[in-house]
């Protein structure tokens, strides 16, 4: 009998114990955690078009808006040129100014005027209404049919494309394979842990662990992420991101819960996530595994910081304004605004997560799951 | 100086506990009339575990797997009737001029030779000379003989004069002795029996390789040879020394997985897949794990605990790698290495070897688990009892309609052959034994259905009734053709040979009800066979007669 689990995380956590032996465990490792988009093929949600980029294309455009004369430009942009290789980096670098001083534009990306990144205005986009309002320009999950969703960070990115001439090829070295086989044999997982199952179409009484592994990502003989490999829990208290939740018709419903993890080099855009609100919807596959969508507000500014590491190779080579992506951020940010200044200091976000089961096993006899710590705004 | 070379004592924990020393004489009233003495090939185990344990495991050695010969259920029968291929003895002899370049070169000599210079820039000749009578006598397992010593000399001698270099002779006499058949084949040799007129028995060396192979299934180190050359071997005091000393060591290990490495049939492992799209987390790096993990539960069973022999089809314990615990979905805490695991009372997985991948998954399709497979390995493997080959004009249209006409289970498509007279003979012998394990998938993981259908894994052995493969295993252990056929296998690897009709009645008598009184344990059982007179007595025929393959020597060399 197929079984189906739908979980929707809804309010806030409360302290709970679940002995481990009420009802059925199951565990799975996530095999992807990426920002979830709705890309339109034809670029409908791109209505004011896409933004520059490509490699050199960005930097071509941005010196010529700077006011360099073509010639100048060609010169600065010359790839034999060793010269002109440092004096480009200098051009873009600096070109902020902060009391007609030239500034580092990435270190205060405010030094130059906003370039007004084109952003989605699409119908569509995965992701949960979080603010409970149906605002204009809420999208509509494609999925669920929920109203109002918000997901503003997806919107920053979605009209920059990494071909120009392709708007929606997905950049070769950011798919998902290519990131999920960077991390086998080297990086740590996210583990899903749901336990207390008595009945997985009713269920008034399920808890839901959100863990780290100890153990690396680890291939199968096809190269993809292996199924049912034993993967132990970090115990770090940091990561113990567990919360209560029940099922209902198959929809299993949470209370929301503050998510705590540390950043992956590629699934990941920041060295540690700090989701309030987090709720997270995914169904069984038929594989046994879990596919979904998990959603919730994040602080913006972290998200800027860590383009702002390898700003050069974002601009250089993928044709991100990093300015723009700062203006962007702060325009769009849509909760928790700061008391004295009334900017929004977080963003609404939905990231895609697919998980293959795993055994999880812990490092210490304590096997039950505690809802301990969890809390959401 | 005298040369270095050291048989390999690896500081392993001696294994505990008193070993038998049962009142084994020489040949006991009863014990059947001798065999022939065998040649028989070495193994590619055999072959690098000889060069490691003379030269040091700093020497590489490049294996050639050959292709094996598998007589009266066991290679090491088939290997007294198997030559060694041309191709592989082109790898032999290229390998023995690898081997020997390294023991000579700068880095080793010093401590693998260890002659010093008689003068600066002199090496000394006489010491050379000696390692060369020394390696030798490790490599042919006995001293070489006046002619062979010579010959070596003079070629090591032609050598080091042609290339002005005395350790080119040793390296050219080396190469010559590692690709001679006196180091590739076991060869053993009879002379008449002082003590019993008329008979014959192996010579003191013959018996020390024996016994180290049979053992520690290497060759006879130092104090082995040293007993042999003395004439202790001949001795009822010196043979039972030596006998429990092997049976002691660590080293009783290496022999102990070997045996069971060939009863089980690991080497059907060269040829062994599955379908990768079915079944991701099986690799090749996973057989290998796979056929590790029964021989850590033998070991752990019969010389760890010095358990009962039947245990090993009920053990509730084993030992699994995270790899594997993939494979079974089974936890593993260990993030690198082994782990024992051990299953909960009423656990499905408890019946020991039986559901380990190397037997299970061993004998099931890439795809498909197969109940017929898996009751002829049973049944063949370790009840030695022979399963008839199908007829040649067998007529599968029945059980393919079966299999596409929408039955879920095995045991469904299988019911097609109860219907087909040819085929109902032999099925009825081996479908009802591996049904009871349907319930594990082709690579040893639990399955309560298939296709959406429950498996009924109801099933019986000779006449014994069970509901799964706990009860098969609960079977076996009750079943008197399970120490029957070990007795016999032990005994055949032991001489190299099938059993002759005296053979196999006094090892019934006497050796079998032995092992059930000793309470099925398996180091008594060695010792018996290794301290009965049948071991080392053997008839007149002598296998320097035998023809052996032609071996291509470098540089002049000896038959």
């Amino acid at each position: 009998m197929k079984r189906t689990l739908a979980i929707v995380v809804a309010a806030l956590a409360g302290s709970m114990h679940v002995p481990a032996d009420a009802g059925e465990t199951r565990g799975f490792a996530v095999t992807v955690f990426d920002i979830a988009g709705y890309y339109y093929p034809n670029g409908e949600d791109c209505p004011q078009g896409f933004n520059v980029s490509g490699h050199y294309n960005f930097l071509r455009h941005k010196l010529l808006e700077l006011g360099y004369p073509k010639k100048e430009v060609d010169r600065l942009l010359d790839p034999d040129g060793n010269e002109a290789g440092d004096e480009l980096v200098d051009s873009i670098i600096q070109r902020g100014r902060i009391d007609g001083a030239r500034a580092n534009v990435y270190r205060h990306p405010q030094s130059v005027p906003d370039p007004h990144t084109k952003t989605s205005l699409g119908h569509y986009g995965y992701g949960f209404n979080l603010d409970g309002k149906v605002k204009p320009g809420d999208f509509v999950d494609p999925d669920s049919g929920e109203q109002g969703v918000d997901n503003n960070l997806y919107r920053i990115l979605a009209c920059t494309p990494y071909d120009p001439d392709n708007p929606r090829a997905i950049n070769p070295t950011q798919s998902r394979e290519e990131r999920n086989k960077a991390l086998r044999g080297v990086w740590p997982d996210y583990l899903i842990e749901i336990g207390g199952i008595d009945d997985y179409e009713n269920d008034a009484d399920v808890t839901v662990g959100y863990y780290v592994s100890l153990d690396f990502v680890a291939s199968d003989a096809t190269g993809r992420i292996a199924k049912q490999v034993s993967m132990r829990i970090d115990p770090d208290r940091r990561w113990q991101n567990v919360v209560h939740g029940s099922i209902k018709n198959g929809v299993l419903t949470t209370e929301p819960f503050e998510l705590n993890l540390p950043g992956h080099p590629y699934h990941a855009h920041l060295q540690t996530y700090n989701f309030k609100q987090t709720r997270l919807r995914v169904q069984f596959t038929d594989a046994g595994g879990l596919k979904g969508i998990l959603g919730g507000y994040h602080a913006w500014v972290p998200f800027y910081a860590t383009q702002a590491r390898k700003a050069w190779v974002q601009e250089a080579f993928m044709g991100v304004d990093l300015p723009g992506y700062y203006y962007a951020l702060q325009r769009l940010a849509d909760a928790s605004p700061d008391p004295k200044t009334g900017q929004n200091t977080m963003i609404s976000t939905g990231y895609f997560i697919e998980a293959v089961p795993a055994n999880l096993t812990r490092t210490s006899p304590d096997r039950v799951l505690s809802a301990s710590g969890s809390k959401a705004r | 100086m005298k040369s270095v070379i050291r048989m390999r004592r690896p500081a392993w924990m001696v294994l505990g506990g008193a070993l038998l020393l049962g009142a084994c004489g020489m040949k006991d009233a009863g014990e059947p009339e001798a065999g022939p003495p065998v040649m028989r090939r070495l193994t590619d185990e055999q072959y690098r575990r000889s060069i490691t344990d003379i030269f040091g495991a700093d020497i590489k050695v490049a294996g050639s797997p050959m292709p094996e010969n598998r007589e009266a259920g066991l290679l090491a029968v088939g290997s007294a009737n198997a030559s060694i291929p041309p191709s592989i003895l082109e790898q032999r002899i290229a390998n023995a001029r690898v081997v020997a370049a390294q023991v000579t070169d700068a880095a080793h000599r010093r401590t693998i030779i260890g002659c010093a210079e008689t003068a600066p820039g002199v090496a000394d000749e006489v010491c050379l000379e000696q390692f060369i009578a020394d390696a030798g006598r490790f490599l042919y397992r006995r001293p070489l003989d006046p002619a062979e010593l010579q010959a070596q000399l003079a070629l090591a001698d032609e050598a080091a004069t042609k290339l002005a270099d005395p350790y080119a002779g040793v390296e050219a006499s080396l190469a010559s002795m590692l690709a001679a058949p006196q180091f590739l084949f076991r060869w053993e040799h009879a002379e008449p029996d002082p003590e019993h007129d008329g008979a014959s028995r192996l010579n003191a060396f013959s018996k020390a390789s024996r016994l180290s192979f049979f053992l520690w299934d290497a060759a006879p180190d130092e104090d082995l040879l040293k007993a042999a050359e003395s004439g202790e071997l001949h001795t009822e005091t010196g043979w039972r020394h030596q006998v429990e000393r092997l049976l002691a060591s660590p080293r009783l290990q290496d022999g102990v997985r070997a045996f069971f490495a060939d009863m089980l049939k690991f080497d059907a492992f060269a040829g062994f897949s599955r379908d990768q799209a079915l079944f991701p987390n099986y690799s090749n790096f996973v057989a290998t794990e796979a056929q590790e993990q029964t021989l850590r539960t033998i070991t752990d069973v019969l010389l760890a605990r010095d358990g009962d022999y039947r245990d090993l089809f009920t053990t509730r314990s084993t030992f699994l790698t995270r790899h594997l615990g993939a494979l079974y979905d089974l936890p593993v805490t260990a993030p690198d290495g082994w782990t024992r695991h051990e299953f909960g009372e009423g656990d499905p997985h408890a019946a020991g070897i039986l559901l380990h991948l190397s037997f299970i998954g061993l004998h099931s399709h890439p795809g498909r688990s197969s109940p017929t497979l898996r009751g002829e390995a049973l049944r063949e493997i370790l009840l030695c009892q022979k399963v008839p080959d199908p007829p040649g004009d067998v007529d599968f249209s029945n059980f393919e309609a079966a299999a596409t006409s929408g039955v879920n289970t095995a045991r469904e498509r299988l019911a097609a052959h109860a219907s087909v007279p040819a085929c109902a003979g032999c099925h009825k012998i081996t479908d009802p034994i591996g049904l009871a394990m349907e319930q594990f998938d082709t690579v040893g993981k639990y399955r309560a259905r298939e296709n959406g259908a429950a498996i009924d894994a109801e099933g019986d052995l000779d006449g014994v009734a069970f509901t799964d493969a706990v009860g098969l295993g609960q079977a076996m252990r009750d079943n008197p053709a399970v120490p029957s056929c070990l007795v016999n296998r032990v005994y055949s690897y032991a001489v190299g040979r099938s059993l002759t009709a005296p053979e196999r009645d006094w090892l019934k008598r006497g050796v079998e009800a032995k092992f059930v009184e000793q309470k099925y344990r398996f180091i008594p059982l060695l010792e018996r066979i290794a301290s009965s007179a049948a071991f080392t007595n053997v008839t007149e025929r002598d296998t320097r007669s035998q023809t052996v393959a032609a071996v291509n020597t470098i540089g002049g060399g000896q038959q």
